[in-house]
């Protein structure tokens, strides 16, 4: 079992061949680089366009919903009006609408644009959605979280894509990785279906990392809510962590050369975390030999949460410093430190929200620590604390103060086998001008087995 | 800075661009470069459960400085500022000054050899609105919140260091919400469509 499930991860995850795995870390083999077509920017905009089209024509032919039935009147009337917030539910704002994004993004990327070149059809498939998509009046909310959400998401969702079709540009790939890789990256197996067969895709998108790894956790999780007495409840918790590339051995050459991702779903609850952080940029402050490396990055990062203390979710960007500090030959120490811009987040509280909406939203700033101790690459002690500050424009008169923190401990069992006990906890301290403070706590436990797979694992320190 | 007074010198510059361009060349904005324009602007200004949407027109005026990231993509810091002096966010105030600047970390993105380019942004607003008042001092509330920018623009080269810029742009600023004397206004968004034209130096 152990051994399929590892060739199953191998097989859709590894880099394009044995070659390329030996090649430098992000490098692009030679023949997709000769096979590179010329991008296509105007086709890349198109593609956004056709999405709308498509979308709203759905949306109206076959769903009839009124708020599709567009006309000439409608558009000019939401031209005129200007922006509002919108009162749509905290999934929909907050993952839906990011997907959607990815769409104009990788309409970009998969016309030979580059992520900087791509941002622009994220904003104008966002923008002409939101004025000429819907009877609706331009939700504001939607064209951040389309536009920058779809920015984070579409890159993640391309490489993945990319890295499960392992095809070359201008090969087929077998029908069904292009089938497992179709609701990460539709517009880049449109681009295949209708002949394009990758060949104008970006070539950062379709360079892989030498290390990635896949980190699965399951096992019983114990939650306690403050606000409610006997309110202790156990559930069965799946958890996943996916690392492409590794910040310190995997030398920047193009934003999200490096990503991970933090999932989490529960027996009745369902998804309750998804957390995607991509390096913009990075800079080492020491030499790569050096003992002790540090390096200066950029991150843009997506969140969404949602437990009984607080659903929060939101688009920042963060600077700080990745670190590994070097203790023996197999035992290191790798910390984080980043302060972050949220661009904008979405918090519940009791009082928050405004018509049906139950949550506000606003722009913040916020930090996030991080300390890893390491075993031959394998984490088996980590703590991380980290804290957002949303100050709301939109729904209550309100500053609200999320704090997330964990321990987690982690037996090494065998080389990929382990077992652990976790601690998370979710705070949230809501202070409003015309009433009292609220805050609300949420404990919970994590008794948890774990299963590293993945063709390689980090590099040990 | 006022479409009367800073019109003329434009005008001059404009003719004096297409004169000269030809011969000059065409990128402009390589290493670091700054940008100065001003324009007219049409505002919008909405909130939560208000009956209608205000709008006026007003002045405007940008300021941007940057660098390159890549061939086709640069980074820059805008600053916009709109004014108008006729604002009235409820019918029961007096008349109101509008202020609203954005500070932004923006992405230029030239698709082409041409000085085409389209932009994109995000940073921190300001809104300032005065309330004037026959008997009683005036009020002032002041709030910040979510700034964003975005729309295209045309650098014509004049010499070698040296462009004029054309702007049409949006810049939003969700500043949350606003306290008058007749009450609490929600959830304010003031959108400003502004048309600039400006010099670029590097």
């Amino acid at each position: 079992m152990r051994r399929l499930a590892l060739a199953a991860c191998c097989a859709l995850l590894a880099p394009h061949s044995a070659r390329a795995q030996r090649q430098p870390v992000d490098a692009v083999p030679e023949d997709s680089l000769a096979l590179q077509a010329p991008s296509r920017a105007l086709r890349g905009i198109g593609t956004g366009l056709l999405v709308n089209v498509v979308v709203n024509r759905f949306d109206r032919w076959v769903l009839r919903e009124d708020f599709a039935r567009v006309t000439p009147a409608s558009w000019w009337r939401n031209l005129r009006l200007g922006w509002e917030w919108d009162e749509n539910q905290f999934g929909t704002n907050m993952f839906a609408h990011p997907y959607h994004g990815s769409l104009y993004f990788n309409g970009g990327r998969h016309n030979g644009l580059s992520y900087w070149e791509s941002i622009p059809l994220a904003f104008i498939g966002s923008w002409t959605w939101e004025h000429l998509g819907e009877r609706h009046r331009p939700s504001l909310n939607d064209f951040v979280m389309t536009s920058f959400g779809g920015i984070a998401l579409g890159e993640i969702f391309g490489r993945i894509g990319a890295g499960i079709r392992q095809a070359a540009p201008g090969t087929p790939a077998p029908l069904w990785r292009e089938l497992v890789a179709l609701p990460f990256d539709p517009i880049g197996s449109l681009d295949r279906l209708t002949g394009g067969r990758g060949r104008r895709t970006h070539r950062t998108m379709m360079a892989h990392p030498d290390a990635f790894m896949l980190r699965t956790y399951t096992g019983m999780r114990i939650t306690g809510d403050r606000e409610v007495s006997d309110s202790s409840a156990r559930s069965l918790t799946a958890l996943i962590d996916f690392l492409y590339g590794d910040p310190l051995d995997t030398p920047y050459t193009a934003p999200f050369d490096v990503f991970a991702i933090r999932g989490q779903v529960s027996s009745g609850g369902g998804l309750h975390q998804l957390r995607a952080t991509g390096r913009l940029y990075g800079r080492n402050i020491t030499r790569q030999t050096a003992r002790h490396r540090h390096q200066l990055t950029v991150n843009q990062r997506f969140e969404y949460i949602d437990n009984p203390a607080q659903r929060y979710g939101g688009q920042s960007v963060e600077v700080g410093f990745n670190s590994r500090w070097r203790l023996s030959n197999t035992l290191g120490v790798r910390t984080q430190a980043f302060g972050n811009a949220i661009l904008l987040g979405a918090i519940d509280a009791p009082d928050a929200g405004v018509g049906e909406r139950d949550y506000d939203f606003g722009p913040g700033l916020g930090v996030r620590l991080e300390g890893v101790l390491e075993l031959r690459g394998l984490p088996v002690i980590a703590a991380y604390a980290q804290t957002e500050y949303v100050r709301s424009v939109s729904g209550a008169t309100a500053d609200h103060l999320a704090h997330f923190g964990g321990f987690e401990f982690t037996v090494p069992v065998a080389r990929d086998f382990g077992i652990g006990i976790h601690t998370g906890y979710f705070n949230r301290l809501s202070r409003y001008s015309d009433r009292p403070d609220q805050r609300r706590e949420y404990p919970e436990v994590r008794l948890i087995s774990t299963w590293t797979l993945g063709n390689t694992v980090r590099n040990a320190p | 800075m006022t479409i009367r007074r800073f019109g003329p010198v434009f005008l001059a510059l404009a003719l004096l661009g297409w004169a000269t361009g030809a011969e000059a060349q065409q990128r402009q904005r390589t290493r670091l470069w700054i940008e100065l324009g001003g324009g007219p602007g049409v505002g919008l200004i909405s909130c939560a459960n208000c009956d209608r949407v205000i709008s006026t027109a007003g002045a405007s005026s940008n300021f941007r400085i940057g660098g390159v990231l890549s061939e086709k993509v640069l980074l820059g810091f805008d600053n916009f500022t709109f004014v108008n002096r006729a604002f009235g966010l409820d019918d029961e105030e007096g008349n109101i000054v509008a202020e609203t600047s954005t500070a932004a970390l923006s992405v230029l993105w030239f698709p082409g050899q041409s000085g085409f380019f389209a932009k994109g942004g995000v940073g921190v607003a300001y809104g300032n609105f005065t309330v004037d008042a026959v008997d009683s001092e005036p009020l002032v509330a002041s709030e910040v919140g979510l700034g964003l920018t975005f729309g295209i623009g045309y650098d014509h080269p004049l010499s070698r260091r040296l462009s004029l810029t054309f702007n049409a742009g949006a810049l939003v600023a969700a500043i949350g919400d606003i306290v008058l004397r007749t009450g609490r206004v929600d959830d304010v968004i003031a959108s400003l469509y502004q048309f600039t034209v400006g010099i670029t130096v590097r």
